[in-house]
Order: C-alpha cells, then structure tokens, then sequence
C-alpha cells in the first residue's frame, strides 16, 4: 500500500511546530519552537506576544520540517491543522500558513482538535487498542475520554473550572516558584512528605474534575500558617497538593475504566510528564491489569507530530475543511 | 507579469489583481471579524474570476501594518507563505502609505485610530515619499507636528476632518515594483506598538 505522508500544523498556544507524519505514527520531522523563555519573564502566556512570535517563524517552521524530512510539498497528501481550542490569535497563524498550502498546492485540507492530537501522540509510541479511556492533563484541558474506535471520542467527564496544569502552576506561584511553576512543584513534592491536610476535590460519582477549590486551600493554608507566625515547608505542601490530585485523578480514572470494562488507558497532554502522576497510575494500571501508554515527553508537549497523527485518521475518514475554515478559542471534541 | 495586492490592516480589506502592474481586478469587503475565512476564498476568487493560475503569480504586494494585529497577522501569514511556497518576490508596503495613494494633493496625512487619545500616523507627499515617517503618536502632538492647511487627511474614522481612504493600487505599485523583493520568512507586522505586557515590564525595570 501507498504511504500516506501529512504535513501537520500545530500553533494553539506558545509552541510554532511542523510535522511530517508517515502512515499516521512515524515521524520523519517535528519541529517545535518553543517560546516559554520569552513568556517565563511575565509569569505566563502572553498572548498578543505569542501572536507576535508565531508569524516570524511560521514560515522558517514549515521549511525547516520539509528538509528535515527531505521531501518537497508535491509528496505530501494532506495538510492537517489544529483549528481549536487555544489561544485565537496564535491559532490564526497556524490555520492562515496551512490553508495557505492547500490552496497553492491543491492538497486537502483536515482540521483536528487539539485534544485528539493530544491522545494520537500514543499512536507515535504504539498502536492504539480499542475500547480504550484517554486521560487529557494540561495547562488548559482535564478530560477523561471514552474511545470504542478511530476518532470515536466520547468525553465522559472534564473539569468544572481550572484546568490541572493550571491548579500546579497557580500553586507553584503560592510557593514562590518561577513559571512554569508545575514541573518544579512535581520535583519539590518528591522530596516532601504528605504532612498537610488537603479537601479531596470533587470527590462524587461524576468523571467531572474540580480543581479551584484545593488551589485555594492551598492559598489559605498557607495564609493561616503564615498568620500564626508558622513557615510553610514548601516541599511537604508541594507533596500534599500533588498526593491529593493524583488521588482524585487515577479514582475517577480508574472508575471510568471499571464502568466502562475497558482495559486500555491512555494517558496525554502535558501534565502526564509529571512523575507523580506517571509512577501512580503505573502501579495501579499493573495491579488491575490495564494496558497503560504514555507518551513520550517529546509528544506530551504541544507539537505537530500528535497533530500529523491525528489527523492521519481524520484524513482516512475523509473529513474535509474548505478553504474559509476559521480557527476557533473553544470548540467540543468529536 | 502578474502581481496580487494585499491590505488587511484596516476595516476595509482590498486584494488587488495587477497584470503589467495594471490592476484588472479588485475585491473589497468590510472586516466584520470573518477576515479568517474571507481572506483565502477571496483570494481564489479573483484569481479564478481573470482565469488566473495561483502558480502563474510573479509577486506579491503586502500591506504590513500597521492597524489591526490580527487583521494585519492575517494578511501577511498567508502573503509571506504564498511567497515562500511560489518562490516569488514579495514587497512590503505600510498600509499608511496605502492610505495616503487615495489623495493627490502636494503632503498626505493618513490616521489610524489607536485609541486612547493615539492613532498611527506618518506624512506623505503625492509621490508617496515618506516625509515623516510612521508612528504610534498622541493626536494633539502630531496636530502641532503639522502645517495643518496645507496637508489633506486620510482616515477611515471620524476622528479627524478627512477624506474616505480609497487607495490607488496602481500609483503603489508602480513606486514599488523596482523594490527589491525580501525574503519571505523576514516580512513581517509592523505594528508600531509594543503589547502591554512588554511597555508595563519596562516600567517596572
């Protein structure tokens, strides 16, 4: 059978990338330009300067993945596009360069979401079995999602209000710690012990997250030990927060996948990079024998290989977008 | 020799159609916040429209800002990708100075409402030299920068007494066509402005 090369766009938030993606899971070029040093200086995504950022290197981005594949424009079948959910302005130039490409060289155009891009990174690692539940953890998505088949997304539960990245970052800034602040709350949390009490958030029947409220019990807590004279032990804080969300993530999790008599997880998006979350869901996933795939690091960040995956099926499936596709800030998975 | 013409800086979005630098097609439409899906569909319009080939383009004409970030984003995404893709010259242009192709009297001062009390604002006689050049300035100070009588103005808002933009694609691309082309991946926005975040991050250091 004939291969089937995607030219994979991804530009949703502070990462400009370009992929070249064979058959749906290999990757023969992905290249992020990643800006987090210039947003670190504002504690955050700016994202009139991720706008900025993004159409000075769009173009380098896109030639940089057809040399590095060694491939010109004319193999390419397909031209895939994250349209949303992000940032509008940094998904503009991704969406505005793609179309741009389809229409000077008569390729068909596929629009993807971005969280199933997210899940499809597990295709760039190995195959992905069906039925199978999906975990999306980022800065901006919590999601568990219920999969029976190929881009069948079913989402059965997401967060009611901050995103768990977000929680870990706005935790990170109560323990004075520079953006972005989650990773180093995961190493802190390593070295701490589990010594404050912390509510367990939106501990119900639902698949729904809830991660307001312990980001502001850690700001109390905080407050109220400071207030009694008391200095907080950053590390042991860090350890309580992230044992509390990595509780009510894999409960919820492992429940949908006992509801559901599904035994295959996937766990994507940014957040799965942290070892807390990685180290206890691998030792439940063994204990219940579920079939456990994580990323690598590489494709749990924004990128457009995960993109080129995706939209590899969404391509199969003939999904199409014209040329007035337009980018979207939210839009449901399906 | 076949050239597109792009502004998207403002309100009202022009794509031009040129052959020999004579303009034989043009499109015009308001900005109502659909610039995104309009821009490239147009675009295939008024090349389908002349039985124009996207590949038989020789150039491209751009309007680089400032105005609208999004809208000028927009415009030159898809002007410096066709560029990069067809390996065809590209020049950019300010869209004040297209503002000011609208008038022929001696000195031109097109205005772009920047809010809060500044607009975006340069001189320009009627050849389209740039006499002073482009800024991001209070509207007081560059009324006491000018020789107001002898100066028509160009603006799309009412905030000065002036006259409808309507450019003249042609009198642009005759100044330009000798320019030489830039490399697609260094035409850029000028924006004239630094984002908030950037001017408050200076105050504080």
């Amino acid at each position: 059978m004939k291969d089937t090369l995607i030219l994979s766009f991804e530009s949703s938030c502070d990462e400009t990338s370009v992929a070249v993606i064979k058959n749906g899971h290999e990757v023969i070029s992905n290249i992020v330009l990643t800006q987090m040093d210039t947003h670190a200086t504002y504690g955050g995504v700016v994202p009139e300067i991720a706008s900025r950022m993004h159409i000075e290197n769009i173009t380098i981005v896109i030639d940089e993945a057809l040399n590095k594949a060694g491939i010109t424009m004319d193999d390419i079948d397909a031209i895939a596009v994250t349209y949303g959910p992000g940032l509008i302005g940094s998904l503009l130039i991704g969406l505005q360069a793609a179309k741009t490409l389809s229409f000077i060289y008569d390729k068909p155009l596929v629009p993807v979401h971005h969280i199933a891009g997210h899940i499809y990174a597990n295709n760039l690692e190995k195959g992905m079995e069906f039925p199978l539940m999906a975990l999306v953890v980022s800065g901006g998505h919590t999601e568990l999602v219920y999969m029976k088949e190929d881009y069948d997304f079913n989402v059965i539960g997401s967060t009611l209000d901050d995103a768990v990245g977000e929680a870990y970052d706005k935790v990170a800034r109560v323990l004075e710690l520079t953006y972005p602040g989650g990773p180093k709350v995961d190493k802190l949390a390593h070295i701490g012990t589990n010594s404050y009490e912390l509510p367990l958030p939106l501990d119900d029947d639902s698949y729904n997250f809830s991660f307001s409220g312990i980001k502001s019990a850690v700001i109390n807590l905080k407050h109220n030990e400071e207030q009694k004279g008391n200095e907080i032990i950053k590390e042991n804080l860090a350890c309580s927060f992230q044992s509390r969300v990595v509780e009510i993530l894999t409960k919820k999790t492992m429940k949908a996948l006992d509801d559901y008599n599904c035994k295959n997880l996937i766990i994507a998006g940014g957040v799965s990079a942290n070892s807390g979350i990685r180290d206890e869901f691998t030792k439940l996933c063994n204990e219940q024998g579920i079939n456990l795939t994580i990323p690598k690091l590489e494709y749990c960040t924004d990128n457009a290989a995960m993109i080129g995956a995706a939209g590899y099926y969404a391509y199969k499936l003939g999904r199409r977008a014209d040329l007035d596709l337009n980018a979207k800030a939210n839009i449901e998975l399906s | 020799m076949i050239s597109l013409f792009l502004d998207t800086c403002n309100h009202k979005i022009i794509i031009g159609l040129l052959k020999d630098n004579k303009l034989v097609d043009s499109i015009n439409f308001v900005n109502d916040n659909n610039l995104s899906e309009k821009l490239l569909p147009s675009i295939k319009t008024i090349l389908d429209n002349n039985c124009i080939d996207k590949k038989d383009l020789d150039n491209i004409y751009v309007s680089i800002g400032p105005g609208s970030f999004t809208g000028i984003r927009i415009g030159v995404t898809v002007a410096k990708t066709i560029a990069w893709a067809l390996k065809i010259k590209i020049i950019p242009i300010s869209s004040l100075e297209v503002m000011a192709s609208t008038s022929e009297n001696d000195y031109i001062c097109p205005i772009i409402d920047a809010r809060r009390g500044f607009v975006y604002s340069g001189l320009y006689d009627n050849k389209l030299n740039n006499i002073i050049e482009d800024k991001y300035i209070n509207l007081d100070e560059l009324f006491n920068n000018l020789d107001k009588d002898n100066v028509e103005f160009v603006c799309y808002d009412d905030i000065v007494d002036g006259i409808e933009p309507n450019p003249n694609i042609e009198k642009i691309v005759n100044k330009h066509c000798d320019d030489k082309g830039i490399n697609p991946h260094s035409v850029n926005p000028v924006y004239l402005k630094r984002t908030e975040a950037e001017e408050k991050n200076d105050n504080r250091s």
